[in-house]
């Protein structure tokens, strides 16, 4: 490990260098901690400003505690009612996410709620499957969380140990589209005839609210925000044979900016 | 001798630092206002549409404005930024509507006759209209950045740059 230093509330580390090692003759990355996974060859990672709250009365500092594995995060989301639509999602390189924060309710491991979001990007490009015709998937890669824990200045000075905090410290990767609800109803439609479509270069801003699946661990998700501040790309197209079709979008227009439209849905 | 030679810097200077003022000042006033009635303009784009098209005319009815404004608005031009390969041959503007929305975004040939009968360059306040550029791709495929609308409002001149890219390929090429 390059660097990681903790202090102040926030916390700060710049990269990490991990061992290669090699399994069924692919290329994987060891973490530093638990088993290795499967991962891009060179993955490096940016923790944007912590906009969590320090439950210490007078300060503290939020100590690394243990890993606790990769979680399933949903990144996006593609909806397709439609026969001959293809949709598909590029999670890009330096695509940022702000993932919960799960904070204890006090001293003890238990009754966590979601306190405030961590910003964690990748370097590697991850293309999901393109779907053809009706199919709603969530987008779904993994991060790193760990366990942290608040050491609190005490009222007389010396430290006392305080709340638990759960964090994302890495983005881990894998790719997995599983089936979501299509029901979302956008209102906001532009119509496309065949052998056209759009891509949302910067995906718009949504928030997955139970987008990060750490329910096993601390009892409840996190919510999982896909920023369009750098680059997750959605792609939806009308194919041939086939009449045109409706794209629509749920805050506004597939191609408005304010604001952004939200989920996309081929009609 | 001195002291004139400190008078004749002194001006000097002064006259540098006016002129400079002068040109920053005729520089940040000179230019429409990209914040007018009609929303902000894009600074980035967020998204592109894509386009194959058979014939080497399309009509691009993707974008819509609203003026938010309290008087009329009047549209100047409409054009693309930053066009390869894509001439603009007619721009204008419709009331947006039931009919209108279910226009195509990137409908092939020229713009349909009832799209004709409606164009208007007045933007009345607190309604739609949509932006409808008939376009000619010259060669196999053209791209623009965005679109580029030039207005007045209550004697005032603004420009709206939009956020969405267009990206037209001439068949067998594809999106």
């Amino acid at each position: 490990m390059e660097v990681a230093a903790f202090g102040g509330g926030a916390m700060t580390a710049h990269s990490f260098t991990r061992t290669r090692v090699v399994s069924s003759g692919r290329a994987v990355l060891a973490g530093l901690f638990g088993p290795a996974q499967m991962a891009p060859e060179v993955v490096s990672m940016r923790f944007g400003p912590a906009a969590y709250k320090n439950p210490c009365p007078v300060g503290g500092d939020l100590v690394y505690q243990h890993n606790v594995g990769a979680k399933n995060v949903v990144v996006g989301a593609t909806y397709s009612k439609a026969s001959n639509f293809n949709t598909g999602f590029v999670y890009d390189a330096s695509q940022s996410s702000s993932l919960g924060v799960g904070l204890s309710a006090s001293s003890t491991f238990a009754d966590f709620s979601e306190s405030g979001t961590y910003g964690t990007s990748s370097t590697a490009e991850e293309p999901f499957p393109t779907y053809h015709g009706v199919a709603s998937h969530a987008r779904v890669t993994q991060f790193r969380y760990g366990l942290f824990r608040w050491r609190c200045v005490g009222p007389h000075g010396g430290a006392v140990w305080a709340n638990y905090q759960t964090q994302s410290t890495d983005f881990a990767g894998g790719v997995a589209d599983p089936n979501t609800n299509p029901n979302i109803y956008p209102q906001f439609c532009k119509q496309y005839d065949p052998d056209s479509g759009i891509t949302l270069k910067r995906y718009a801003a949504w928030t997955f609210s139970a987008g990060v699946s750490i329910h096993d661990y601390i009892g409840i998700n996190l919510s999982a925000q896909t920023g369009y501040d750098l680059g997750a790309q959605v792609a939806y197209r009308v194919t041939k044979p086939g009449p045109r079709r409706w794209i629509c979008g749920l805050k506004n227009n597939p191609g408005g900016s304010n604001p952004p439209p939200g989920l996309i849905q081929g009609h | 001798m001195k002291r004139k030679a400190f008078v004749i810097a002194g001006a000097v200077v002064i006259l540098v630092v006016a002129t400079v003022l002068a040109i920053t000042l005729s520089l940040s006033s000179s230019g429409p206002n990209s914040d007018g009635p009609f929303g902000p303009s894009g600074q980035t784009n967020l998204a592109e549409n894509c386009d194959e098209i058979t014939g080497h005319v399309l009509t691009y009815a993707f974008e819509d404005v609203k003026n938010s404004g309290s008087s009329d608005a009047t549209i100047q031009r409409i054009s693309y930024v930053n066009p390869r390969n894509l001439q603009v041959l007619q721009a204008f503007t419709i009331p947006f509507n039931k009919q209108t929305n279910r226009a195509s975004v990137m409908h092939p040939g020229g713009p349909p006759q009832w799209m004709l009968a409606d164009r208007t360059s007045v933007i009345r306040p607190g309604h739609q209209y949509l932006l409808v550029l008939v376009t000619r791709l010259i060669g196999q495929e053209g791209r623009a950045d965005a679109v580029l609308v030039n207005y007045t409002e209550n004697g005032a001149q603004y420009v709206l740059r939009t956020t969405t890219s267009l990206d037209v390929k001439h068949q067998p090429l594809q999106c």
